[in-house]
């Protein structure tokens, strides 16, 4: 997926202009959240759990090689195969090759952020292969030629006339359905989609956890697609980052807690399926050969440094769901395919900073993701440390760099810098026009066209502590 | 270099570590529990009840036939709609020797419309059954047919997942598929409405029985 976080910006005010998306980010800030407080109060060992978890994720990423040793072998053990990639190419190389070994043609893949990462619907298109998205969203977009713009509800942008244009353009009449209701358009991909999963001679899902003990991978899905997509092809691949080890059965049950609470406010998701190598001799059904792509691109450089938090993250989507810059520009105004405050974390990192110098700052520090997190990671701190590193490299955007020097020249002379103050907070005041706020103010569009800036005071701070009012 | 050199030397490099095997082996080993939740604990009944409340409230239908009824009694009205061979376990293929209804132990085909699966046991936290894959257990049934039955002895009900776990241990060997079930299959794709039956079952009908540990044979 092309990268256009450089354009945050410009990105960012379509969004705010664009009334459909708008309605569709109201909703997710009225759902989510309110799901999810409910459920935490449910249970009311949630912030144990969470401690508990936080522990067993840092445990593991300062024992990282060693978890992913053992996890190797007894993949290795239960007759499946590891991969390793270091990189996006490789990943999409590595599964391009899986899929020619075995002479596929047709791939069903279930939702994984990974996947959407090294772009492998790509990878594999250019190999010849086709390539089904199975999530229903996954599937709309697909059609569509879009990408998603929440980690959890991919069409989340989406509207029904939109579902139902998409669908007219790919569908047979035969299947179409009798109206735009959500009922009867999910109905209609499912009858579409069955044929899929059971013609498809490679399943592809991601992983939300890889266990060591066993060899495991775990995947979570209501819709039931990534099973489909892993017990009925020939040869099933997951594809999972490095930071996605748990040690144990019971480690995972801790983890899954907090997942669906935390991400839709479910208790648990409705299909939880752990998979371990292929179909035994007997099995009644399983696919032959089982692979997992262990990805890094860039996860590694994360540990033993400031930013080691970030590999604790169990992709659930709060952050972003509690986050205003979130709900008010949308996750596409990121540019790439992780949002909200984990992807201002995370894109940095994988595309560099020099290409999403703006995301660190695509916050208010109001602090609700670090709150929200269910393993504990101080977001607005690591975006924090991006911020910085932004500077030190010169790559700032030039509208803070603009600001700041001619602020840092006029801070170092406090005379001229209190009469450049009082002039602008009268050009301020004049363009209030008495009405005490502005809805416009020049060089800060951006701001203005979202909220209101209150008027400056007649006279500031400084005039009136000299002025005696103390 | 192989790329899992590769990665494995970035990952030492950056963790500046050297001895750590031993820690790594010893948890995996031991396994230690995280905090049970309260909602996990309680006697037999408790649980029970609590199995069917948590189901319920996920959309899973709860069936609590009289001790000894048969599959296909408890089952008429779902076998009278569905027309075709009826998936199931080989465990279970017995019960409907006589009755109405083909029961066949296969893999599941998009066609197929209601499959009859034994659970291994069910979880009390969150209404959830636990399934797994192996010798005349085909799994692809608890996900291709619009209506999946699934059976569980009132006696493998457990308090939470951990619980659930010590039966898949002792079980014998590791199955391929271990699935945690809750409710029917659902979507809210389209405009974060909620709809049941995106590619899984439409509907999830839980069989819960005393004195028939169908899974275990
Ligand atoms: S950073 Fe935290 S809240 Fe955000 S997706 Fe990751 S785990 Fe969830």
């Amino acid at each position: 997926m092309e990268v256009t976080s450089a354009q945050f910006r410009a990105s960012a005010r379509r969004a705010l202009g664009d009334e459909r998306l708008q309605t569709a980010l109201a909703s997710i800030q009225k759902g989510f959240p309110g799901k999810r407080a409910t459920a935490l109060e449910a249970l009311p060992e949630f912030a144990a759990t969470s401690d508990h978890v936080t522990a067993v994720r840092d445990h593991v990423n300062a024992h990282l090689d060693v978890y992913l040793e053992r996890f190797e072998a007894q993949v290795q053990a239960a007759g499946g195969q590891v991969h390793w990639a270091a990189d996006a190419d490789a990943a999409g190389r590595t599964i391009v090759d899986i899929c020619r070994r075995a002479g596929a043609r047709s791939v069903g893949k279930g939702k994984s952020m990974a996947s959407e990462e090294v772009g492998l619907n790509e990878a594999l298109a250019a190999a010849g292969l086709q390539v089904t998205e199975t999530d229903l969203g996954e599937y709309i977009l697909q059609l569509r030629g879009d990408h998603p713009s929440h980690i959890i509800a991919p069409a989340i942008h989406l509207r029904r006339d939109d579902v139902d244009t998409a669908f007219a353009g790919h569908h047979d009449a035969g299947v179409r359905s009798s109206s735009s209701e959500p009922a009867e358009l999910q109905a209609e991909a499912r009858r579409v989609l069955r044929e899929r999963f059971a013609s498809a001679d490679v399943g592809i899902t991601g992983a939300n956890m890889l266990i060591a003990e066993s060899g495991s991978s775990c995947i979570v899905t209501n819709e039931g697609n990534a099973d489909l997509s892993q017990h009925l092809p020939r040869v099933h691949i997951v594809i999972a980052g490095i930071d996605k080890v748990v040690p144990t059965f019971e480690d995972a049950s801790a983890l899954l807690r907090l997942l669906a609470r935390s991400a839709t406010g479910q208790e648990i998701t409705v299909y939880t399926t752990f998979s371990t190598g292929p179909a035994r001799p007997d099995d009644s059904d399983g696919p032959a050969e089982y692979h997992v792509v262990l990805l890094d691109n860039g996860r590694s450089e994360l540990l033993g440094g400031s930013l080691e938090a970030m590999l604790r993250c169990i992709r659930c989507g709060a952050c972003m769901n509690h986050c205003p810059v979130y709900g008010a520009v949308g996750g596409h105004a990121y540019g790439w395919v992780y949002p909200g405050p984990m992807g201002a974390v995370l894109t940095p990192q994988m595309v560099g900073i020099e290409r999403s110098a703006d995301l660190p700052n695509a916050s208010t520090f109001c602090g609700r993701c670090a709150e929200v997190c269910p393993v504990q990671i101080p977001l607005p701190e690591l975006m924090r440390h991006w911020r910085e590193r932004a500077a030190e490299q010169g790559v700032e955007s030039a509208m803070v760099r603009y600001g700041l020097r001619t602020w840092a020249a006029l801070a170092r002379r406090p005379r001229l810098y209190r009469r450049c103050a009082r002039l602008a907070a009268g050009c301020l005041r004049l363009l209030a026009r008495g009405r005490g706020r502005l809805t416009r103010a020049p060089l800060a569009l951006g701001w203005t066209q979202s909220r209101d800036l209150p008027a400056p005071a007649r006279r500031g701070f400084i005039e009136r502590w000299q002025a005696g009012e103390r | 270099m192989s790329d899992r050199e590769t990665v494995l030397q970035r990952i030492r490099q950056r963790l500046k570590v050297s001895e750590r095997a031993g820690a790594v082996d010893e948890r995996l080993q031991q396994r230690p529990l995280g905090p049970v939740p309260a909602r996990a604990c309680g006697d037999a009944a408790t649980l029970r009840e609590r199995f069917v409340e948590r189901a319920e409230a996920a959309s899973a239908e709860v069936r609590q036939p009289p001790r000894g009824e048969p599959l296909p009694t408890t089952l008429a009205d779902l076998v009278a709609g569905a027309d075709g061979e009826i998936v199931t376990d080989e465990a279970l293929r017995a019960e409907w020797r006589g009755g109405a209804g083909r029961a066949v132990c296969r893999r599941a085909r998009p066609e197929d419309a209601l499959a009859v699966s034994a659970a291994l046991c069910g979880v009390a936290e969150t209404g959830t059954l636990v399934l797994a894959s192996g010798p005349g257990r085909p799994i692809t049934a608890a996900f291709l047919p619009p209506v999946h039955v699934a059976a569980v002895d009132a006696a493998d009900i457990v308090g939470g997942y951990e619980a659930a776990w010590e039966r898949v241990r002792a079980a014998g060997a590791w199955p391929r598929a271990v699935t945690w079930i809750t409710g029917p299959s659902r979507s809210a794709d389209i405009e974060q409405t909620l709809n049941l039956g995106a590619h899984g079952p439409l509907r999830l009908i839980i069989v819960l029985r005393n004195g028939q540990e169908a899974f275990r044979e």
